[in-house]
C-alpha cells in the first residue's frame, strides 16, 4: 500500500502538472479552490519541487510519480465519492473515499494538507464503510 | 373619530433596512445547496466533540465501532488495505518486475495499479516510480496506525490557514444571513 502526504499547495501544482481539473463531486475541489495557481518559475514551484521530489512524489523531469498520479486522478475524477467526517477524542476528521473501477482511494484532511492511502480494493473499503456506519448508528 | 394608525419604532424601521439590505425574501434558508448542508453538518459536528462522553475521557475502555456494550469483545478488526501487490520486488529491474509490469498493464493487480502501470510506460519506469516511492518512506507494508498521523508537519506557504479563515468568514457570513432570514418569521412561515 501507498501512503502520500501532500499540501494543498502541492496537490495543487500537481493537478496542474497533470493539467487535469477536479470534478464538482471530487473531495479535492473544495480544498484547493482557496489555494492560488502556482505561477511557472517561481520559487515557490521550485520549493514544491524539491519537497516533492525527496518524498519520491515527483521524478526527475518534473514528472508526477505515476501512482501518485493515478491516485490524484481517482480523487480529481471520481465515479462515487463517499464523504466521511469522523468524530473522536482528536476532534472531527475529514475522510473522502473515491471509487472507480473497483479500487477505491482514501483521502483524509490533515492540518497541513491532505493524507492519501492506496490503492484498497473497493470490498474492503466497503466494508470500512459499513463498520463506520454501523459504529456510528450504535453510538461506538 | 380620528383614524389610529400603528407606526413602527425608529428602531424597527432601521432593522427593516437593514434587513433587506442583506437579504431579502425568500428566506436565505430557502436556498441552501447540498454542500452548505454537508458543510453545517461537518462543523456542528465538529463543535459537538466539546462536549465529550465520559467514557470518551478515558474513564472506560473504548470497545471498536460496531460492538455493543455488554458483548465480549469480537475479533480484531479486519485490517483496511491489506497489500494486494508486494511492491518491493519491482524495486530492481529485471524479469521479475517486467513481468509484474504486464500483469500490471493488462489489469492483473487492479484498475490503479494499470493506470500508473500506463503512465510510467515501460518496466524501468515502474521500477524507478516504486524506488522512489521507497526511499521517500511512502510505501507501507500494513495499514499505518493513526497516531502517526500529522507527523511530520508538512512544509506549507501557510494556504491551510488561509483556508480555515476563509471557511469560518464565509459560514459566519451564511449564520448571519439565516439568522436575519429567519428574524420575524416565525409566525408566517
Amino acid at each position: 500500500m501507498i501512503e502520500a502526504r501532500l499540501s494543498l499547495s502541492e496537490a495543487r501544482w500537481m493537478l496542474q502538472l497533470m493539467t487535469l481539473e477536479p470534478t464538482p463531486e471530487s473531495p479535492l475541489r473544495d480544498p484547493l479552490a482557496v489555494v492560488a495557481e502556482v505561477p511557472g518559475g517561481s520559487t515557490v514551484e521550485a520549493k514544491l519541487a524539491e519537497a516533492l521530489t525527496t518524498r519520491g512524489l515527483l521524478l526527475s523531469g518534473r514528472r508526477v510519480n505515476p501512482f501518485v498520479a493515478a491516485a490524484l486522478k481517482w480523487l480529481a475524477q471520481p465515479a462515487v465519492v463517499w464523504n466521511l467526517a469522523l468524530f473522536g477524542r482528536g476532534g472531527a476528521e475529514a475522510v473522502h473515499l473515491a471509487f472507480r473501477d473497483g479500487t477505491a482511494v482514501e483521502c483524509r484532511r490533515e492540518p497541513s494538507g491532505l493524507r492519501l492511502r492506496f490503492p484498497l480494493p473497493e470490498s474492503d473499503a466497503r466494508q470500512w464503510l459499513a463498520d463506520q456506519v454501523e459504529g456510528g448508528r450504535r453510538g461506538a | 373619530m380620528a383614524e389610529e394608525t400603528w407606526t413602527g419604532s425608529w428602531q424597527e424601521g432601521a432593522f427593516g433596512r437593514v434587513r433587506d439590505f442583506v437579504g431579502s425574501s425568500p428566506a436565505w434558508y430557502e436556498n441552501l445547496s447540498p454542500s452548505d448542508v454537508a458543510e453545517d453538518a461537518y462543523l456542528l459536528g465538529i463543535a459537538s466533540t466539546l462536549f465529550l462522553r465520559d467514557e470518551d475521557s478515558g474513564n472506560r475502555p473504548k470497545g471498536r465501532a460496531g460492538t455493543v456494550e455488554g458483548e465480549p469483545p469480537g475479533p480484531p478488526a479486519k485490517p483496511l488495505g491489506i497489500p494486494p501487490f508486494t511492491y518491493e520486488r519491482c524495486l530492481a529491474a529485471g524479469p521479475e518486475a517486467a513481468a509484474a509490469f504486464a500483469s500490471a498493464t493488462s489489469g492483473g493487480f487492479g484498475a490503479l495499479h494499470r493506470e500508473s502501470a500506463m503512465g510510467a510506460g515501460s518496466a524501468e519506469a515502474w521500477s524507478e516510480a516504486i524506488s522512489a516511492l521507497r526511499r521517500g518512506g511512502a510505501l507501507r507494508s500494513e495499514w499505518p496506525s493513526d497516531e502517526s498521523r500529522c507527523d511530520p508537519r508538512l512544509e506549507t506557504f501557510g494556504e491551510d490557514l488561509r483556508a480555515c479563515s476563509s471557511a469560518v468568514m464565509r459560514k459566519s457570513v451564511h449564520a448571519f444571513r439565516i439568522g436575519f432570514g429567519l428574524w420575524g418569521r416565525w409566525e408566517s412561515p
